[in-house]
């Protein structure tokens, strides 16, 4: 117990008041390092998202001189997203919008629409340079192009080219360091590209075929020169009809070929049927549109894609 | 309504009724279905969205409908590759030779498992002479795949009164003759004469259009 001035005060008051003292100056930073941030914040572009990849490329473009927003947040699908709310607050605060635009997130045009800013809100067709190549695996006259352009190298090279371009003339003051950034990071991405092509520089592939459960890597293989012989699901996550499997089984089975290509993180009994009827090897590739939006998440899981192919190759040359 | 009228035959002592046989009813329900099948035909009509296709001339190709496998994926390569060598022409002062751009690990130029699967298909670069606009030609040929293509890659440009380079047109062109031999002149009358033919893009611009309208 103390004593001052004929007063008593007990040590818990003491101790009461330096955590009052304590927790009101971390109050106080907190609400000034926002207030520093949101500062910082001021006068910077926002480029909104639709995909996981769009978020690793605005954002090695950008660095720090714009806010990447993703439209959506973490954790959901974008291949059967439903547009809530929230998405329309967002989509109100931004200055530009990079969009798939030719299948992969035609949510993201509703949003757009209910949120009354379309024609207000530039968008950025990443794909408006990208030579398209047709779904592999479809037969006949009917070609059905494929979206899926972020789940390859050259053609994110050439999307990251699109996405700098289209934000320098949206904001020209940056448009140089834009379009630097840009070169950079494609150069990245060749380079890590290259490192496997010297892997696979010592194995005969040219007897490798192949399937995969989902149309999403026919840009990937197409850039390996590899050839994709069948795809299961007609579209993705939709099971094909038992007559449409067992023409597939049968197109395999001719078509000789050693490995099916299957999803990450998207178990199907239906890859285990095949498997099994088949004797196919399995191996999974990553989408690229789950978790948590990073900037080196595009580069990170690529390069997991690559290693996947380099030993599904390995297992069939060397078998 | 008098009994006649109602199609009752008046006897003497009894009258005749004859059956109910919604003929009538039968007919407004086939009008009515038949007013759905019209109107429902008409939205999908106009809801439908055209197939994917291209306005060509006789001498241009589509590399999404004309072009399969090696010939496309090298078309593919080459037309991300048209901006990256200008790019590295203006960082250079000159057009980069192949081996420059091997070292940018450049494809359909870089020597990896893609050039070996692509036909391992021997690159130039060949800068003719001419009057007017400047010409640089990436030529490949002699690729060993069956139905493989021979491409030149043309960049043609003027050069502002300083002396600066504006951006240059680029066309890709395809032969599908493999005894064909190097043109001399990379004009596109002269290419088409010699029956090469350009080959053009489906790009997303044009399936957004295809898409969005």
């Amino acid at each position: 117990m103390n004593m001052r001035g004929g007063k008593i005060i007990s040590r818990g008051t003491v101790w009461c008041a330096a955590l009052t003292l304590l927790l009101c100056s971390m109050l106080f930073l907190s609400a000034a390092s926002n207030v520093m941030a949101a500062d910082k914040e001021k006068g910077k572009m926002r480029v909104g998202i639709t995909l996981h990849p769009y978020f690793s490329f605005a954002s090695n473009i950008v660095g720090d001189r714009a806010i990447v927003v993703p439209l959506i947040d973490a954790g959901f699908n974008p291949h059967n997203y439903v547009p809530k709310p929230d998405d329309m607050k967002r989509i109100m605060t931004l200055d530009a919008l990079i969009v798939n635009g030719i299948g992969h997130d035609e949510w993201a045009f509703e949003v757009v629409e209910a949120s009354g800013m379309k024609g207000k809100l530039p968008l950025i067709f990443a794909n408006d340079g990208v030579a398209l190549i047709p779904v592999a695996g479809e037969e006949g006259d009917t070609k059905i192009v494929n979206p899926h352009t972020f789940i390859a190298t050259t053609a994110a090279v050439q999307q990251v080219y699109t996405i700098a371009r289209k934000l320098g003339e949206i904001d020209p003051e940056n448009a140089a360091y834009y379009s630097k950034n840009a070169r950079k990071y494609a150069m990245r991405l060749r380079r890590m590209k290259a490192k496997y092509m010297n892997d696979f520089s010592t194995l005969d592939v040219s007897n490798f075929r192949c399937a995969t459960m989902h149309g999403a890597y026919g840009y990937l293989m197409q850039e390996f020169g590899l050839h994709v012989a069948a795809v299961i699901e007609p579209r993705h996550g939709v099971k094909p009809s038992p007559s449409q499997l067992a023409h597939t089984i049968d197109a395999i089975k001719n078509a000789h070929v050693s490995v099916l290509f299957a999803e990450k993180f998207f178990a199907s009994k239906l890859a285990d049927t095949i498997r099994k009827s088949t004797g196919v090897r399995m191996y999974s590739f990553s989408h690229i549109t789950g978790g948590e939006y990073e900037a080196d998440k595009f580069e990170r899981e690529m390069e997991e894609n690559l290693i996947t192919l380099r030993d599904a190759i390995r297992s069939v040359t060397t078998q | 309504m008098s009994v006649e009228q109602a199609g009752c035959r008046q006897h003497a002592y009894f009258t005749i009724i004859p059956p109910a046989t919604g003929r009538g009813e039968t007919r407004y329900v086939v009008s009515v279905l038949c007013l759905i099948v019209l109107f429902t035909g008409m939205l999908v009509q106009l809801r439908a969205r055209s197939d994917v296709s291209m306005e060509l001339e006789s001498w241009q190709l589509s590399a999404f409908h004309h072009l399969k496998g090696t010939n496309q994926a090298v078309f593919s390569a080459l037309y991300t590759a048209s901006e990256d060598v200008v790019s590295i022409h203006h960082e250079l002062g000159h057009w980069p030779s192949i081996e420059e751009l091997q070292e940018f690990f450049l494809p359909p130029f870089a020597r990896d498992i893609s050039w070996k699967q692509w036909g391992e298909i021997q690159w130039n670069l060949v800068l003719p002479e001419s009057s007017g606009a400047d010409t640089a030609v990436y030529a490949g040929f002699d690729g060993i795949n069956p139905d493989q293509g021979t491409f030149l890659m043309v960049f043609s440009h003027v050069h502002a009164p300083s002396g600066e380079m504006q951006e240059p047109t680029t066309r890709i062109w395809i032969n599908k003759n493999a005894e064909i031999e190097m043109p001399v002149v990379f004009t596109p009358d002269s290419l088409v004469r010699k029956g090469w033919k350009q080959v053009l893009p489906y790009d997303g611009k044009m399936e957004v259009r295809r898409l969005k309208g």
